[in-house]
């Protein structure tokens, strides 16, 4: 079997009293979409900021493409491949969407410390921009500054700068939050496009739709996985159902 | 270098210490609680002195200009609150540094408007002129003797105060969670008055006593402010005692530096470039303290990890 | 964009006339006046680079400007005296080519920089204006207690340092020069904002955290900003120790910190234009409340707390305000 893409071992970290993570576990395999679900408060996001680099673990290892990656800044996780969308937007307000996406592409592009050629005369970097934000359904809102966008079109940007940054694992952190029927249905076919590609940790609510894209699925409460299997597996698992199936909204 | 040289220089830097931490401990008191960095705290400093200088000029009365200084400085504070700064509360620190910029030209000039720019010297009561005799055969000036005690006992009672009193919980808790105090039911612009009134008293009559000892003049306060800074940093903001120690150790640090460092270069060469090289690293030291403790500890020796 | 550009050529042909009327009418101080808000113009712009562009509240540019200026003032005495800057262990002779000055004043000023960033940067926020603060102060300090410079005094060169065949004591020629320069520096932070480095820059200012997440280091972009912001005063510095022929510890005071400060709040923070407008209102003011009273200064700090109080932007946000009106009520 060929090495997951990333691997968590142990993740754990606290607030004060609180175990947020306690002790994940989870594999992210090349080509699958892995779901995570749970009650709010469970620790989805907190999971995310870890593998991420934003806050560090209390203890436990990361993996990435096999190579210990848990003392690394984040900028080197960036590097190495990982993408990251925010739970709450993280955008620049007076940037378009466009100089967002052209941004993040720069990463495999020469990087950012140069400092005399215009970029609006990159047209190759602009072309390969609204490819991407045509992917979300954002070519036409493309040249607005991020302060006139939508809630929903915010969180289709945040999909546009992660594919810019053309990474090996995906992490979302509930991508269709806010985005209404239309916008969660062209993200969910977009993610069955890239399914492929990467390897993409989704974590998102509505049921229907995890059932429908994931390869596999992780459940966590309380900071723990108390279960990881395919559809059916969670569909039928019994400590899903009581923890949280059962009184799920 | 003589131990009595030594020791009277220890207690000249740990009474130059006393003052810088009556002035950091405003300067973090309002940066704590209400988010503010107030650079005209040093426009409050020589508030005090002047209203000193003057209340002894007028009265003759050496204890009545102290208290003239701590409620001049407490009420130009109050004033300079209600009028400007609680307007900046909720803004970022760009606006807070211009506008308080600007308060210092207004304090600064309107100070020389009304006194001159000549440094105005204040006559120490004969009761606290002489020298006293300490142990090790010391003789060390009385007045400088008590600016060390009475500014180690406001530090004592600044620490009750925050520690025991109820304000004191209500500053900390305000230090803690702005939102939350609101939810207790305090009065938050009261609390925030206060504090403010708080911290320009204290600095106002460490203006005073410093006044007393050198001299009375515009633009005296932004030297202290900047050293004052230079404590935060070095203790960690919002630590009241982490001022402390800081403030201490950078009176004692730029008050020896100054005597020993020349002396320590005199060993090597000429006196005449002994003297130029020793001062001007002298001046320089407090900063290269700074700079080792951003480098070890970059959030100051009682500051909480970043 | 289009209206900053529009503010930023409006403002330059303000100083530009001012300098003809100058000239025009053979008022030499005018002259020197309109050279000196050039020279500001020039420091408010380095510092706009770092404030404006990159969210950095810097009160210690006086440093890279006292630093510009001493370059100046030194390599000039040696020269003048005949003396070499150094002998071990390479022999260094002072010169008062302007050219080389400059070079050596912005190399100065962005070398001294580089640690003061980076110090500085380590911890950001509220603690960024303390420790640019307190390094300025140290310089300053320095300045005062080191004699070979003269110490408190200042140190005089007499005469302006050269540039080719120009007579650089001419003030019209002198003020041409300081105004290319300026318009050189415009050109190229508008280049700069317009580059890779200035939307990563942007970012950096706006949401850190984002620029990070897409792999780029924020302090890495706002160190670099604050050294090229350091050299662009330096510069300035330079300029400014050789109109007057003279420098002194005044030029690295907090108070020439906090006025390179005004220079840029006055005209618009992040605006091209905005130091070229703040300085040129500045040295207005200094002159028109100033030949009222010694105590204009008073005025000045009053004036400054109810155009920040009220938000306004500087004068490149009202320019701004009164444009989109006029958009709006013609179309
Ligand atoms: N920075 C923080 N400080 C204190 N508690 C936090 C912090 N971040 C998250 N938590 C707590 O950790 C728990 C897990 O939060 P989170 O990871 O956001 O959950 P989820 O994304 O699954 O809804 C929650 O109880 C939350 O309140
Ligand atoms: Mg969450």
């Amino acid at each position: 079997m060929v090495e997951p893409l990333l691997t968590t071992r142990g993740l754990s970290r606290g607030f004060g009293a609180l175990k947020a993570c306690d002790g994940v576990d989870i594999d992210i395999r090349a080509g699958e979409i892995h779901a995570l679900i749970g009650p709010n408060g469970a620790g989805k996001s907190t999971f995310v900021k870890l593998v991420s680099g934003e806050i560090a673990p209390d203890s436990g290892s990361i993996h990435l493409l096999g190579k210990p990656v848990g003392t690394l800044p984040m900028t080197a996780r960036a590097g190495m491949g990982m993408a990251r969308s925010f739970q709450v937007s993280a955008l620049a307000p007076s940037m378009t969407g466009l100089e967002h996406v052209v941004l993040a592409l720069l990463q495999h592009r020469g990087g950012v410390f140069h400092f005399f050629r215009p970029i609006a005369r990159d047209t190759g970097l602009k072309a390969r921009a609204e490819e991407i934000l045509a992917r979300v359904g954002m070519l036409d809102r493309a040249t607005i500054p991020v302060a006139g966008l939508s809630h929903g079109e915010r969180r289709q940007l945040e999909i546009a700068i992660a594919l810019a940054l053309e990474p090996r694992v995906l992490l979302l952190d509930e991508p269709m939050a806010g985005m209404g029927a239309e916008g969660s249905a062209r993200l969910a076919a977009l993610l069955n496009e890239l399914r492929g590609d990467m390897g993409i940790l989704l974590i998102e609510h509505d049921m229907e739709t995890v059932f429908a894209l994931a390869d596999r699925i992780s459940v966590m409460v309380g900071g723990q996985i108390v279960a990881t299997g395919n559809a059916g597996e969670i569909r039928s698992n019994a400590t899903v159902q009581s923890a949280y199936l059962g009184d799920a909204p | 270098m003589s131990a009595a040289l030594f020791f009277e220089q220890l207690l000249n830097g740990l009474q130059f210490g006393v003052m810088l931490f009556l002035m950091a401990a405003g300067l973090t008191l309002v940066f704590g609680v209400m988010g503010l960095i107030n650079l005209a705290h040093g426009s409050l400093y020589m508030v005090g002195a002047f209203a000193c200088a003057s209340v002894v000029a007028a009265t003759g009365s050496f204890t009545l200009g102290l208290l003239a200084s701590f409620v001049a400085a407490a009420f130009a504070g109050v004033i300079v609150e209600g009028l400007v700064l609680r307007r900046l509360y909720r803004r970022d620190h760009l606006d807070q540094v211009i506008v308080t910029f600007a308060l210092i030209l207004v304090f600064t000039e309107g100070t020389r408007w009304l006194f001159g720019s000549y440094p105005l010297y204040l006559d120490i009561p004969p009761a606290l002129q002489g020298t006293v005799h300490l142990p090790g055969g010391i003789d060390y000036p009385l007045f400088r003797l008590m600016i060390i005690l009475v500014g180690l006992l406001v530090a004592a009672l600044l620490f009750l105060a925050v520690n025991r009193t109820r304000l004191g919980i209500r500053i900390r808790a305000g230090e803690a969670d702005r939102e939350m105090i609101a939810a207790l039911g305090v009065d938050i612009s009261r609390l925030y008055m206060i504090v403010f009134a708080l911290g320009a008293a204290l600095a106002g009559f460490a203006g005073a006593l410093v006044g007393s000892v050198q001299s009375v003049q515009v633009g005296m306060g932004e030297p202290v402010l900047i050293l004052g800074f230079v404590v935060i940093v070095i203790g960690g903001i919002g630590s009241i005692g982490g001022a402390l120690v800081a403030a201490i150790l950078v009176g004692i640090t730029d008050t020896m530096g100054r005597v020993f460092l020349p002396m320590v270069f005199a060993g090597f060469t000429d006196p005449a470039s002994a003297n130029a090289t020793g001062s001007a690293l002298a001046s320089m030291l407090i900063y290269i303290l700074m700079a080792l403790v951003l480098v070890f500890r970059p959030s100051g020796l009682f500051g909480e990890k970043a | 964009m289009r209206s900053d550009m529009i503010f930023t050529l409006a403002a330059m042909a303000a100083l530009l006339a001012a300098g003809l009327y100058g000239y025009l009418g053979d008022e030499p101080f005018f002259l020197t006046l309109a050279a000196k808000a050039a020279i500001f113009a020039l420091a408010g712009a380095g510092l706009n680079i770092a404030l404006g562009y990159g969210g950095l509240v810097s009160l210690g540019h006086a440093a890279f400007f006292g630093i510009g200026g001493y370059a100046a003032g030194i390599l000039a005495s040696h020269a003048r005296n005949y003396e070499p800057l150094m002998s071990w262990p390479v022999e260094l002779a002072g010169t008062t080519s302007a050219p080389l000055i400059w070079i050596v004043a912005m190399l100065a000023a962005g070398l001294f920089s580089l640690p003061m960033g980076l110090l500085s940067l380590r911890t950001g926020g509220v603690y960024f204006i303390m420790i640019t603060l307190a390094f300025a102060q140290m310089l300053y300090y320095f300045a005062v207690s080191w004699p070979a410079y003269g110490g408190e005094d200042g140190l005089s060169f007499y005469v302006r340092n050269e540039l080719g065949g120009l007579s650089t004591m001419d003030p019209w020629s002198w003020f041409l020069i300081c105004y290319a320069i300026l318009a050189v520096a415009l050109v190229f932070i508008a280049v700069l904002t317009r580059s890779r480095f200035g939307l990563a820059l942007t970012m950096a200012r706006e949401n850190p955290l984002r620029l990070g997440n897409i792999g780029v280091a924020p302090r890495r972009v706002l160190l670099t900003a604050f050294v090229i912001s350091a050299i662009v005063t330096g510069l300035a510095g330079a300029l400014y120790a050789d109109l007057n022929r003279f420098v002194s510890p005044s030029m690295l005071s907090w108070h020439m910190s906090g006025e390179i400060m005004v220079f840029v709040i006055l005209g618009g923070v992040g605006r091209l234009g905005g130091p070229v407008a703040g300085a040129c209102v500045f040295i207005l003011l200094e002159q028109v409340l100033g030949g009222f009273t010694e105590y204009w200064q008073f005025l000045l700090g009053v004036a400054l707390i109810v155009i920040v109080l009220m938000g306004s932007g500087g004068l490149a946000g009202l320019f701004e305000r009164t444009g989109v009106r006029k958009a709006a009520a013609h179309g």
